[in-house]
């Protein structure tokens, strides 16, 4: 009788099939161990295929999303309409000031199931979500929204979109916020939340080195790349996670 | 591979994967929190890897190294961190009992990595050298050096004597 096939082996025959799963086949008819250890395997896969797959695709693909946030479809819209919303006015002291596009952010925040302002001097944890409503007065030639951060590391991370691999979103309608609220992880502070406004979508992975570089530079830029963009820096002091 | 394959991975593999890791481990929910990591990872890597069996190498060998720090981190909690039983085409050429023995935390955290894994694709999962090779990505000798450490680990350790031909 051949050699017993590796748990590798058994997987490659039964995934991708060919030669090596008629030689499987034949192995298993001849070897009653194998066999029994063929019956849990299938029982496992059931159980796997029937309960766990699509809700482990669910988390995978969450965190896909953006490593920065989790999706929260539960989240009722209602109870983020009565959530505080703080404006963060432009002003020439505060560094949160857009020279362009008279862009106006709302930031809203939420932690454990409280809100809170969301102001110069706020201090976000790892958590707390947040919500943020965008609004231009140029609202009908600037109709695309990128938002996304800069951690401590100086690493960018896009909220809207989702991925690196995405571009600006339209700016929902009426004053809408951006959905879902943003989850931040326990990434090192403090978060540079970026908010670029621009006429046309413009890719994140194309943007995001500009971005980090304007966040190490530490200028506040009103604009990035020379396109027609308004621009906005919201610098939040973060708290580290308890370990 | 592009990003959008990730998903086809996923309905292709991610079965096998939490298999493997459920088998490991013995813990739904610890092996649903490995499985998850591994193809965030497969996300994370998507342009550095091929369709497959090279990618369910690769997903194996990542699944093995998360497998096996979650069974460090068991252990150094105290926790029983026994592993599966060997695997059997390991249990035809050598002493069950000596083996599974061997496959405890305590012996495989006194090893290096690469022994660890190659320990484990050999004497849990069941490969030949050969399949060992490829998925972890070294040559057979390597393999072959690994696992004399890993034998000589376990001799020291526990002092049997195994009779798995390196």
């Amino acid at each position: 009788m051949e050699a017993c096939p590796s748990r590798f082996a058994l997987d490659d025959a039964e995934i991708h099939g060919g030669a090596a799963k008629t030689s499987v086949a034949r192995h298993l008819e001849a070897c009653d161990r194998c066999r029994a250890r063929s019956a849990e395997r299938d029982q496992l896969g059931r159980r796997f295929d029937d309960a766990l797959a699509a809700p482990l695709w669910n988390r995978v693909d969450g965190v896909r999303r953006g490593s920065r946030r989790r999706w929260w479809w539960g989240l009722a819209v209602p109870a983020f309409a009565a959530m505080a919303a703080v404006v963060l006015l432009a002003r020439p002291s505060d560094g949160y000031r857009a020279t362009k596009g008279d862009l106006t952010v709302e930031v809203a925040g939420r932690r454990a199931g409280a809100v809170f302002a969301v102001d110069a001097a706020t201090e976000v944890s790892p958590g707390d979500e947040l919500q943020f409503t965008v609004r231009s007065a140029r609202a009908t030639t600037e109709r695309y929204v990128l938002v996304g951060s800069v951690d401590g590391t100086g690493r960018f991370s896009p909220f809207y979109p989702g991925s690196l691999d995405g571009e600006s979103v339209p700016v929902p309608a009426g004053g809408a916020p951006l959905a879902p609220p943003v989850v931040l992880d326990d990434a090192p502070g403090p978060e540079r939340v970026v908010v670029v406004l621009s006429e046309r979508p413009l890719a994140a992975r194309a943007l995001a080195p500009l971005i980090e570089a304007r966040a190490a530079a530490s200028d506040g830029a009103s604009a990035l790349g020379g396109g027609e963009t308004a621009v906005r820096w919201i610098v939040l002091g973060k708290r580290r996670m308890k370990r | 591979m592009d990003e959008s394959a990730v998903s086809t991975a996923y309905r292709m593999y991610a079965r096998a994967i939490w298999r493997r890791c459920y088998t490991v481990l013995r813990n739904e929910a610890s092996a649903m929190d490995v499985t998850q990591e591994v193809f965030v990872r497969c996300f994370r890597h998507h342009r550095e890897l091929r369709t497959g069996s090279e990618l369910l190498g690769w997903l194996y060998r990542v699944a093995t190294n998360l497998c096996l720090n979650e069974l460090r981190d068991r252990h150094a909690r105290g926790e029983a961190a026994a592993i599966d039983a060997p695997a059997p085409a390991v249990q035809a050429g050598a002493e069950p009992e000596a083996i599974a023995r061997l496959m405890t935390a305590e012996v495989l955290f006194g090893l290096d990595r690469r022994s660890q894994e190659i320990g484990f694709f050999v004497f849990v999962d069941g490969m030949t050298h050969v399949e060992a090779a490829q998925v972890a990505g070294v040559s057979e000798r390597t393999v072959r050096y690994c696992l004399s450490r890993f034998l000589e680990h376990g001799r020291k350790r526990l002092g049997v004597r195994l009779q798995e031909e390196i």
